[in-house]
């Protein structure tokens, strides 16, 4: 069975979701092109690095499309911190730029003067849930997830919102609209609850 | 909010280990994995690999050994002995360890830390310091408390904050190992020295379970990091972090 892809994103280290998802024992096929894509069902945006450049990256090669096509098709996507950002319309992080656009909204970046908040918001951190959604099948209220970034999400429908986290205020963790979901925090590295997690993706999100 | 994390340190090379055996890629790897899978059980926030030979220099970083404890752990790993370039983190970065700590290459040269910050982003870098206390006060000691600085730790504490990174990780050598509990005077004396803005992880002479609120009470760090005391006793990471939470402060459940 080879149907979970992983987009490959420049500046992206794939190696521990990559880990994961052997560990889980799922086949994957790391995602290069709109062709890559004609062979999964389901569909991983890692990343960290820049908004911009990641967006530049996808555009360059024709993926932005191509991923909106496969969404339209029935494909399932998880997007992993930034990899959740360009799926809302739109970043700020080295000038304003477009997203995917599954999800209406922007990023806004974690103000160190508010709320006397470390930035970036790096470790363990609780999400709080809104609704639950089989992404979440075995996950409770509050549990911790391992977070590390300096912008946040900001969806403008309220329900696209899943989980809310607190860092100074509060942000969407956890996002979806469909087959689309983001979470801001990294399943990969969030212990037995991150397998979890990528483990309801995989199997019936 | 953020929790405060209960960090094992694995030492490679002179620990418990590896000990007698000679350096030895794949008896290491099958020596520790099992170690690796245990804390990954008990519910460890995060693993820190502390390389003591790469620090000392008698040998180069073994990506393909760190690439095994990785692959391991579905948690953050952090990585510390001998890094001294930005390609070593670049790589290091690639085997999918999530922090790299520089210490002794400081002593050289600071400028490494822009570097790293503009390249990787400054969550990903830490900076260790080596602490011994003499009659003079605390100094700073490097490559695994080979070489003793005359350099005060207020004066280093002062000069890599000029820098931007993400954690210090700052090690009482003279209680490192020895279960007799966190270096309480050193760390109420350098907290004033320290940005409130800067995560604090302590390590060196965790022993009891006192001895992690006894540091929480005094300055809450952001890491608590211990080894020998998960090694040599029944304490694991999921008992600190219960301990803990009962006495009010937030670990991860």
């Amino acid at each position: 069975m080879n149907d979970i892809g992983v987009l490959r994103m420049p500046a992206s280290n794939l190696s521990s979701l990559l880990n994961a998802i052997e560990f889980l024992k799922y086949q994957c096929k790391i995602i290069d092109s709109e062709e890559d894509l004609l062979h999964v069902r389901k569909l991983i945006i890692p990343g960290v690095g820049s908004y911009f450049q990641s967006m530049e990256y996808l555009e360059s090669r024709g993926l932005v499309d191509a991923v909106i096509d496969f969404v339209k098709n029935g494909g399932h996507i998880l997007g992993i911190c930034l990899g959740m950002q360009i799926l809302l319309s739109e970043g700020v992080e080295d000038g304003l730029k477009s997203g995917i656009g599954f999800i209406k909204g922007t990023t806004i970046k974690f103000a160190a003067d508010k709320g006397n908040i470390k930035v970036p918001h790096v470790g363990w951190n609780s999400i709080k849930l809104l609704k639950q959604i089989s992404l979440l099948d075995g996950i409770v209220d509050f549990t911790d997830f391992y977070f590390t970034h300096s912008y946040y999400s900001s969806p403008i429908e309220e329900t696209d919102i899943v989980a809310t986290t607190e860092h100074g205020l509060i942000f969407p963790s956890i996002i979806s609209n469909g087959n689309v979901f983001g979470v801001q925090f990294h399943p990969e590295k969030s212990g037995k609850m991150g397998l979890r997690l990528l483990q309801n993706f995989i199997q019936h999100a | 909010m953020l929790k405060t994390r209960v960090i094992t340190t694995v030492l490679i090379e002179g620990s418990q280990i590896v000990k007698g055996q000679k350096f030895d890629n794949w008896r290491k790897i099958d020596t520790v994995l099992p170690i690796i899978k245990l804390y990954n059980l008990r519910e460890v926030d995060e693993i820190l690999i502390c390389d003591i030979g790469a620090s000392k220099g008698l040998y180069a970083i073994n990506y393909e050994f760190i690439k095994g404890i990785v692959k391991n752990s579905f948690i953050p790993v952090t990585y510390a002995g001998g890094v001294n370039s930005i390609g070593q983190i670049k790589d290091l970065l690639e085997t999918g360890v999530e922090k790299v700590v520089i210490n002794s290459a400081l002593y050289e040269d600071k400028s490494i830390l822009d570097q790293a910050r503009k390249l990787f982003g400054a969550q990903a870098i830490i900076v260790g310091v080596d602490v011994v206390k003499s009659n003079l006060g605390y100094f700073c000691t490097y490559r695994s408390n080979t070489v003793l600085s005359n350099i005060a730790i207020g004066e280093h504490l002062s000069a890599i904050q000029e820098y931007e990174f993400g954690e210090l990780l700052i090690t009482s050598i003279d209680k490192d190992g020895t279960r007799s509990g966190f270096d309480v005077d050193l760390y109420s004396e350098i907290s004033d020295f320290i940005s409130a803005n800067i995560p604090l992880i302590v390590s060196g002479g965790a022993g009891n379970l006192e001895d992690f609120s006894r540091i929480m009470d005094l300055i809450n760090p952001g890491g608590l990091a211990a080894g020998s005391i998960y090694m040599f006793t029944e304490i694991t990471p999921l008992g600190v972090k219960k301990y803990l939470r009962t006495l009010g402060f937030r670990t991860r459940s």
